[in-house]
């Protein structure tokens, strides 16, 4: 068997521990563009719904303001706000903006994906732990 | 240096090169960013802490603008979210025809849009289509 060592010494741009910010953002970028693939299918069998009546329809959106439900939201609207914040950046440098400080780049699109994911829990995380928050 | 030499050395933005595909990239995500805020808003927060109903959609769905808007947003967003799959298909398998690939993708994706506007054909006439 090929130990680790020789591995990473073999491959030192792919292996992961010796991946920098910028590695890992690429790596987060594609798993969150994924992950928003499966949403986006499992939205569409949520319209689906509709084939099969009012009912049935109505008892499934009825779920919506449950805890999992909203839980489940908090975790898609951190992927969305990742995916679109970096997303931002890579437009940003694509138009030549901050490329040579990409750090304090990066750190100031997801300060704003913070502040936005903030807002956002302020009005799910009721749903979740079942009171207001404040 | 005449034009014509020019054109060598700053390749023009063709989709042979990939830069068009770049290009609809970028544009395709401001596109889904701006539809996808106002699917947000007009949808979870003009009747907050109330559950999505039957009869909500189908009364939203009257105004033609939204049923619009939805389908570019399933279009655009399609279209972002297939190209990204091609991305990472070629940067992890070798692709001999990169054509076939992106043709086969297509496919998939006109497949998916017209599922979508099957699944939204209940909503925008106001009753299931197979109902007695």
């Amino acid at each position: 068997m090929i130990k680790a060592e020789k591995l990473r010494a073999r491959y030192p741009d792919t292996w992961p521990t010796n991946y920098k910010l910028g590695m890992w953002i690429w790596v987060f970028h594609r798993v969150t563009g994924l992950f928003i693939l499966g949403y986006l299918l499992f939205h569409l069998i949520e319209v689906m719904l509709s084939h099969f009546g009012p009912d049935i329809f109505d008892k499934f959106f009825g779920w919506g303001y449950t805890w999992w439900m909203q839980s489940l939201d908090l975790l898609l609207m951190a992927v969305l706000l990742f995916h679109s914040m970096n997303g931002l950046r890579v437009i940003l440098f694509d138009l030549g903006i901050g490329i040579r400080k990409h750090k304090i780049v990066f750190a100031s699109v997801m300060l704003l994906g913070l502040a936005t994911y903030c807002f956002l829990a302020n009005d799910i995380l009721p749903y979740v732990i079942g009171r207001e928050l404040f | 240096m005449n034009g014509k030499d020019l054109n060598r050395v700053v390749p023009r933005p063709t989709s042979r090169q990939g830069m068009l595909g770049w290009l609809l990239q970028r544009l395709s995500a401001t596109i889904i960013f701006a539809i996808g805020v106002t699917h947000i808003v007009v949808i979870h927060y003009t009747t907050p802490g109330e559950p999505i109903t039957f009869a909500e959609s189908i009364q939203r769905l009257e105004n033609p603008l939204f049923v619009v808007l939805w389908l570019l947003l399933l279009g655009v967003a399609l279209y972002h979210v297939l190209y990204g799959v091609r991305n990472i298909i070629v940067d992890f398998v070798t692709v001999a025809n990169k054509r076939t690939l992106t043709q086969a993708l297509f496919g998939i994706g006109i497949v998916i849009f017209g599922a979508g506007v099957f699944f939204l054909v209940p909503l925008v006439i106001g009753k299931p289509l197979f109902s007695n």
